[in-house]
């Protein structure tokens, strides 16, 4: 089961999706993610914060860095999203409610 | 070339020395046996190490202008582009380029054309000689670099001892290129470095303030025995003076510096040279930006910005803005400008955003200008 209410939209232009409860689990504050990925989040909730669009894979993979060098794991706390969509498709996001 | 000497058939130069180590085979009274290329390195080439001779009459096309600076003999008529090249009856190669003043004046140099059909050799000398009582005679190695790209490279910047100076002293670019150094005495930047010794002074330009170039030229070496050795050279300008921002330009009145500071304190670089960066181009080119870090900016000014460098961008695409866009995140702080033709832009994740995918790397690109920040 999806949490309804914690989707946030996706970008699939690289875009990064980070689980927040990591930020409390790594002791990251927000701001220190916002300044590393050098703009607000495109969207977020309770459960997560979403980033994005992004500049090709070279920018993707320099802001993955970034967040790895504040302590958070990729995947396991965040991961990036990308893919060759058509335009009028959407895409949103949210934690599996068993998983919360 | 670490070795400090160069074989040829006859027998073995010391790049350090200027001289041979043994006897010349055909011996003259007027001079050493030791002797190389009569003395004179800017005129002569002595491939085989027997006899010195002119470049050009060895069939390898050097050449030299006279003392005349005035302008060429039968000038073309009409409106005149700035860069814009002209040959006059005395086969003299004139630019036509802006002076400090604003105004444009012919400019006399940069005879670029006759070798760039010739088989591609291995290396190239860049060469300044007699820069006044400042330094007497320089010059710079470019190993990574073929004669015709160098050609390619240094007659797009019209004016090519302000290029050589910009690269050399103020983006040192090409990971294992020389510095400038006493002329035939190719001395590594790494050799130097492991010594302890920092060669980055010897290379000031302020110590060349006020200095003038008298000569330049573009000198192949390649060998087909065995090694690098002096095969052909070119001359590519006469004339200039060393500005106080270390670049050379023609006469007192100076000329336009491919590399240039902004008004941000950062600077400006043109690989093809400021008139190639300015001119019109191709119908159907935009202008585009991609920022990028300064190791990607010496790939742009190695390949002397003909086209997109290959292995940059990632997963098969090359990111870029369009002009004037906001410099995206996670991206560097370099921004480089040129025009590709529109059809190879595909859209990206914003409206300012493109893509180029990686097969548009051989489609020739134009107006490339790189943009370095304040330091």
């Amino acid at each position: 089961m999806i949490n309804q209410e914690g989707l946030v939209k996706i970008s699939a232009d690289f875009g990064i999706i980070l689980r927040r409860a990591a930020l409390s689990e790594r002791n990251v504050a927000r701001e220190r993610v916002i300044i590393a990925m050098e703009d607000e989040p495109l969207a977020e909730s309770m459960d997560l914060l979403s980033f994005g669009p992004h500049f090709g894979g070279e920018a993707a993979d320099e802001f993955v860095r970034r967040l790895q060098a504040l302590g958070l794991e990729l995947f396991d706390d965040f991961f990036v999203f990308q893919g060759d969509f058509p335009t009028w498709c959407s895409f949103f996001g949210g934690i599996q409610e068993d998983n919360q | 070339m670490t070795g400090g000497h160069h074989t040829t058939y006859f027998r073995q130069y010391d790049t350090r020395l200027g001289r041979f180590w043994s006897t010349d085979p055909l011996t003259h009274s007027w001079e050493s046996p030791y002797v190389a290329m009569g003395g004179n390195p800017i005129a002569l080439a002595d491939p085989s190490g027997a006899e010195p001779g002119d470049p050009d009459e060895q069939g390898r096309g050097a050449t030299q202008g006279g003392p005349e600076d005035d302008g060429p003999e039968d000038p073309p008529v009409g409106p005149l582009r700035e860069g814009t090249v002209y040959t006059d009856q005395n086969d003299a190669t004139w630019v036509w380029q802006r002076n400090t003043a604003g105004e444009h004046e012919w400019v006399r140099g940069v005879m670029v054309t006759a070798l760039r059909d010739l088989p591609i050799p291995n290396m190239v000398e860049l060469l300044l000689a007699d820069v006044s009582d400042k330094a007497a005679e320089m010059s710079e190695y470019h190993p990574y670099l073929d004669l015709a790209t160098a050609l390619e490279v240094y007659s797009g910047a019209r004016s090519l001892p302000e290029q050589l100076y910009g690269e050399s002293w103020v983006l040192r670019h090409g990971r294992n290129a020389e510095r400038l150094t006493e002329l035939g005495q190719p001395v590594m930047y790494d050799e130097y470095l492991a010594r302890g010794i920092n060669p980055i002074p010897l290379h000031e330009p302020s110590a060349l303030e006020g200095g003038s170039v008298r000569i330049g030229m573009i000198r192949e070496l390649q060998s087909p025995i065995m090694g690098s050795m002096p095969m052909r050279s070119r001359v590519f300008v006469e004339g200039g003076v060393v500005s106080s921002r270390g670049t050379a330009s023609k006469g007192a009145s100076g000329g336009q510096a491919p590399i240039a500071r902004e008004s941000s304190g950062g600077q400006i670089a043109y690989p093809r040279g400021q008139g190639a960066a300015t001119g019109p181009v191709p119908e159907n080119y935009v202008g585009v930006s991609r920022w990028v870090s300064a190791e990607e900016a010496k790939l742009w000014i190695a390949n002397g910005g003909t086209k997109i460098p290959g292995g940059i961008g990632a997963g098969g695409r090359l990111y870029v803005t369009a002009s004037g866009a906001a410099r995206p995140g996670g991206t560097g702080p370099v921004r480089i400008d040129f025009a590709v033709p529109s059809g190879v832009l595909s859209k990206a994740g914003k409206v300012e955003w493109f893509q180029i995918l990686q097969m548009g790397q051989d489609i020739p690109i134009h107006n490339v200008i790189i943009h370095y920040p304040a330091p």
